[in-house]
């Protein structure tokens, strides 16, 4: 295993073909233990297809991926299974299911994949739900009772509903307000913290990546351009850096900090 | 690195020593099972639990809660309990999940229902489904007469590409189906007929129930299986995207663009395509009477044309455009009632192939004692 001794994830040599269309060429990318990575870039760069490939949800070009110790070339496999038990991914539209209440939703995994009996899970379901803030009571409530945020929040408990070592994060801030952005960014640090999680999230929201991210990769044209914390970014005067981080928006996040 | 996802990992024990309770291996969810049940069934001593984490190699939230859940009820209970052993992780996760225990978990809101409170509410839903309907029928009416009033609304594309779909492509699967209905008929029938010397007559069986009553009736209900299911789902998933509110705000009526053009498609596919049902039954008469029977296919084709008289035909052909009109605003009609989610498309295309077969063969049935009154 030639994966360096602190990191999760490593792709190595990714290339990402959807007919003609070349989204990623020849990609490395390592994710350490206990990080906050964030995946920028414009859209359409293949930030959520390079996501879905680290978790293990799509099967690149050429290249493999590397996770928790295992290449998984068979994304049906036994392998693929058993690593998929410890990774949670949060979708970008929560992918909750509509014919199962909140309670249900989060706690179809622990359903699946233990043996405890009803009413444990249903506690652990509701100690996930209040680790999201929510009550207990609303996790009688079907999805298309709920608001945006909470659903969101919903498919945030159920994505840690087995306390993963890996959590994925697609545009978690998207589609909320600015007051449950910031609310959101707060949770996930929090839950970082509870549960230490490596987290990889791909966003266009500059004040989450300001507020969460320890280390942020730009993808342009298929290649990463850039690759450090934020405030190294926001000093780079790398041109495609630049024109992303250094709009009015992105100043006006960093001003905020 | 590979330690990560251990194959044979130590699961979760706990055992009770006197008054000290020995926890080891793997609090995790996955390997919490034993232990949860070792938990529920323990005698516990009266005096001071010691309960020594020391031999836990991994502790996660699920582990964390059964211990808070243990600990907690022990107390309630009038023990005095001590923890040793605790891991900062630990302390962190049994502080986390004991802040999160005040709020307990809520009693689901049970509504027990009766038998009469049950009767009472389904009753209305059908009623309000019947009434539903209705409505439905008339707004149909109304956007069909406004587009005849205004013929260049018509979505000539949308028809057009209905009648691809509709018409066009379920021809294999109806001629085949009524080809070896035809065989069938042509089988059973001669078995018999032949006892009586009566085999020529084959065709007048064959011809006669397949151009009447056959063709007709196996065309709708592949129909309905086929397309009414298709409408359904495909209108009852654009109101899940809220694709059908999107249409409206841009003003574009979905009744003209979602409905209309089906009903109109399926109106003309349905009749086109029981006359092939009509030939291939017939054909597939023809070939088994030819090859059970011995009967020429010059002969069973004259004796067909004196069998089969153009008001069976046109009986048969008939009642097309009206099975066409109940699958197609049944399809519609459900597929507009979906409400939410992904399962809920699911019962409403079940419901629309089921309401639409049971509703062909309700008025076929209509059909055949009026007209047997008529004396056609």
């Amino acid at each position: 295993m030639s994966m360096s001794a602190d990191s999760i994830i490593s792709v190595r040599n990714l290339t990402m073909r959807f007919g003609s269309k070349l989204v990623h060429e020849d990609l490395n990318l390592e994710v350490r233990r206990g990080e906050v990575l964030a995946v920028v870039g414009g859209s359409g760069c293949g930030k959520t297809t390079l996501l879905r490939q680290m978790a293990l949800l799509q099967q690149p070009s050429a290249g493999t991926v590397e996770i928790l110790g295992y290449e998984v070339s068979d994304l049906s496999g036994m392998r693929a299974q058993k690593v998929r038990q410890h990774i949670g991914v949060l979708f970008q539209n929560g992918a909750l299911f509509g014919g199962l209440t909140v309670l249900e939703n989060v706690g179809l995994p622990l359903r699946e994949h233990t043996d405890l009996s009803d009413r444990l899970i249903d506690e652990i379901a509701a100690l996930k739900l209040s680790l999201v803030r929510l009550q207990a009571e609303d996790g009688y409530l079907y999805p298309n009772q709920l608001s945006g945020g909470m659903r969101k929040r919903v498919a945030l408990a159920r994505a840690i509903a087995l306390d993963p070592e890996v959590l994925f994060l697609d545009e978690p801030t998207s589609g909320l307000d600015p007051v449950s952005a910031d609310a959101f960014d707060e949770l996930v640090l929090d839950l970082k913290q509870a549960l230490d999680p490596t987290v990889v999230l791909v966003s266009h929201d500059i004040d989450t990546l300001w507020r969460v991210a320890d280390r942020v990769v730009l993808l342009d044209d298929g290649h990463i351009v850039a690759d450090g914390s934020m405030a190294e970014l926001a000093g780079s005067d790398e041109p495609r850096v630049v024109r992303f981080l250094q709009g009015p928006r992105g100043r006006a996040a960093q001003a905020a900090q | 690195m590979s330690g990560n996802i251990d194959e044979s990992p130590r699961t979760a024990a706990a055992r009770l020593q006197g008054a000290r309770l020995q926890c080891s291996g793997r609090w995790t969810v996955r390997h919490l099972h034993r232990v949860e049940d070792d938990l529920a069934g323990m005698n516990w001593p009266q005096q001071g639990i010691v309960i020594d984490l020391r031999e836990v190699e991994r502790i996660d939230t699920g582990g964390a809660w059964l211990l808070q859940r243990q600990v907690s009820a022990l107390r309630t209970a009038g023990h005095t309990v001590k923890l040793q052993g605790l891991s900062d992780k630990a302390a962190g996760l049994l502080r986390l999940v004991t802040d999160s225990s005040r709020h307990p978990l809520s009693t689901p809101p049970d509504n027990p229902e009766g038998f009469l409170e049950d009767l009472g509410r389904k009753s209305v839903e059908s009623v309000d489904s019947g009434i539903g309907l209705l409505a439905f029928i008339g707004e149909m009416g109304v956007a069909g007469l406004r587009q005849l009033l205004q013929p260049r609304r018509i979505r000539w594309r949308a028809l057009a590409d209905a009648l691809v779909e509709a018409g066009h492509r379920a021809l294999g699967i109806v001629g085949l189906l009524s080809f070896l209905l035809g065989i069938v008929i042509a089988y059973q029938g001669g078995v018999q007929l032949r006892q009586y010397g009566a085999s020529l007559f084959i065709a007048d069986l064959v011809g006669l129930s397949m151009v009447r009553e056959l063709a007709p009736l196996i065309t709708a209900i592949i129909v309905a299986g086929r397309t009414g299911s298709a409408y359904t789902a495909q209108i009852g998933t654009m109101k899940v995207t809220e694709e059908v509110d999107a249409l409206r705000s841009l003003g574009i009526p979905p009744m003209d663009l979602l409905v209309l053009p089906k009903l109109l498609a399926l109106i003309v596919a349905l009749p086109l395509l029981t006359v092939f049902a009509d030939i291939m039954g017939v054909l597939g008469g023809m070939v088994m009477s030819g090859a059970q029977l011995e009967i020429a296919y010059a002969t069973y084709i004259d004796r067909l044309g004196v069998a089969v008289t153009l008001d069976s035909f046109l009986v048969g052909i008939g009642k097309a455009p009206v099975f066409a009109f109940i699958i197609a605003t049944i399809g519609c009609y459900q597929g507009f009632r979906v409400v939410g989610s992904a399962e809920s498309v699911g019962r409403r295309t079940t419901i629309s192939v089921v309401h639409a077969i049971l509703a062909v063969i309700v008025v076929d049935a209509a059909f055949s004692v009026a007209f047997s009154h008529l004396g056609i």
